[in-house]
C-alpha cells in the first residue's frame, strides 16, 4: 500500500511536465520525463527484488563482490539523477578491500536506490543555500566489524532514533522520514530491505564529518583477484 | 498577474509550476522548505500564495500559521495544493487560515492550477 502510494509522486512528474510540454511546445521537460521513469522503473525492480530476496530468507546466495566496483557502477549510474539536482557524485573507496559476501544485483539495487533518495532529499534540505553546488558521497571504510558501504550527505535529519521510528511509521505514515525528506522514501526502506538480507543492515551512519546510510559487510575469504 | 510565493519542495514539479504559471504571465519566487520560503518574503511582495502541506521538516499548515501571524500577510490569498487530501484537515481550517482554494495535486492539472490562481487573484 506505502509503496503504491509512493509511487504517485513520480507519475504526477511525469504527468505534469508532458502537460507543460505540450503547453509550451517545447521539448526540454522530457529529459526529465526520462530521467523521472528511469528512476521509477529502478525503483519498482528493486521492491519486486526485495520481495524475492525476502522470500528466499535463509537460502538466499550470496557471493563474492567487488564493494568498490559496486560504489563506483553506482555513481555512474546515477550521474545524470544528480546532475539534474545540481549535485556532485564523488567516490572515497581509500585503501584496498577485498571482495565482500553480497548478493550483486541486490547490493546495487540498494546503493542506486539510497542515492537517488538523499539527492532528492539534499534538494529540498539546502534550498535556502542555493550558492552551494551538492555533494554526495559514495565511500568504503574497514572497521573491526567489517566494510562498511554507503553514502553520505552533508544533510541532518538522519541518526539512529529518527530512523528506527521511520522503519516502525512506514507503511502508515505518508512521510515517515518527515525530518529528511518531504516524499515516502520508499527507495530507502527498500534498499533497508535488500541490505537486511546481505549484512548488518542499514543504519545511519557518519563519514568523514557527513551523514549517510550504510550497511556492514562480511568480507569474503575467497582470494580476492580484482 | 500576480507576484506568486510558491511553497513545493520537490525539484521537478515546482520547476513545472513555476514555468507553466511563468507561461501565463505571473512572477514566481519559488522556495522548496518553509524556511527559505519565510526568509524570502522579506524581498519579495507576494500577491498570493501556493502551499504544498508535506514538505521536509515543518509542515505547510505551520508554515501557513507563520504567515498569518505577520499583518502584512493576513490576508495573502492561499492555494493549497497537496499530496495531501482534504479530509485530513481539521475542520473549520479553511476558515480559520483564509485558505481560498484547496487543491489535491495528482488530481489537479496546470490548467486547473491556472485557473484556481485567476480566481484567487481576482477576489485578492
Amino acid at each position: 500500500m506505502s509503496f503504491a502510494e509512493s509511487l504517485k509522486i513520480p507519475l504526477l512528474q511525469v504527468a505534469r511536465s508532458a502537460e507543460l510540454s505540450h503547453h509550451t511546445g517545447k521539448t526540454e521537460n522530457l529529459k526529465d520525463v526520462a530521467i523521472v521513469s528511469d528512476n521509477l522503473q529502478i525503483l519498482i525492480d528493486s521492491y519486486v527484488l526485495s520481495i524475492q530476496m525476502e522470500v528466499q530468507g535463509d537460502q538466499l546466495q550470496l557471493e563474492p563482490v567487488s564493494i568498490g566496483a559496486a560504489l563506483n557502477d553506482t555513481a555512474h549510474a546515477i550521474s545524470a539523477h544528480a546532475n539534474k539536482y545540481s549535485c556532485d557524485v564523488e567516490l572515497a573507496i581509500a585503501g584496498k578491500y577485498g571482495p565482500i559476501l553480497a548478493h550483486p544485483a541486490g547490493l546495487k539495487a540498494a546503493l542506486l536506490n539510497i542515492g537517488q533518495a538523499l539527492i532528492e532529499a539534499q534538494s529540498q534540505n539546502a534550498s535556502n543555500k542555493p550558492a552551494k553546488r551538492q555533494v554526495i558521497k559514495l565511500a568504503a571504510h574497514r572497521t573491526g566489524h567489517g566494510i562498511v558501504a554507503g553514502v553520505f550527505t552533508d544533510i541532518n535529519g538522519i541518526d539512529s532514533a529518527r530512523f528506527k521510528v521511520a522503519k516502525q511509521l512506514y507503511g502508515n505514515a505518508k512521510q515517515p522520514l518527515s525530518q529528511l525528506t518531504s516524499a515516502s522514501g520508499a527507495g530507502i526502506f527498500v534498499a533497508s530491505s535488500l541490505l537486511g538480507n546481505m549484512s548488518s543492515g542499514l543504519r545511519p551512519a557518519r563519514y568523514q564529518k557527513q551523514n549517510g546510510l550504510a550497511a556492514t559487510f562480511t568480507p569474503s575469504q575467497q582470494l580476492a583477484l580484482v | 498577474m500576480a507576484n506568486i510565493l510558491l511553497l513545493e519542495p520537490d525539484l521537478i514539479l515546482g520547476k513545472t509550476y513555476s514555468k507553466y504559471l511563468e507561461s501565463l504571465g505571473h512572477n514566481l519566487n519559488w522556495q522548496q522548505s518553509a524556511q527559505a520560503a519565510v526568509q524570502s518574503l522579506d524581498n519579495f511582495q507576494a500577491q498570493l500564495a501556493i502551499i504544498e502541506l508535506q514538505i521536509a521538516g515543518h509542515n505547510g499548515l505551520e508554515f501557513l500559521y507563520e504567515i498569518r501571524s505577520y499583518p502584512d500577510l493576513q490576508t495573502l490569498p492561499v492555494i493549497i495544493q497537496s499530496v495531501v487530501g482534504k479530509s485530513t484537515l481539521q475542520p473549520n481550517v479553511m476558515e480559520q487560515l483564509q485558505i481560498n482554494a484547496y487543491l489535491h495535486k495528482p488530481s489537479t492539472s496546470l490548467a486547473q492550477l491556472g485557473e484556481a490562481v485567476s480566481s484567487a487573484a481576482r477576489s485578492s
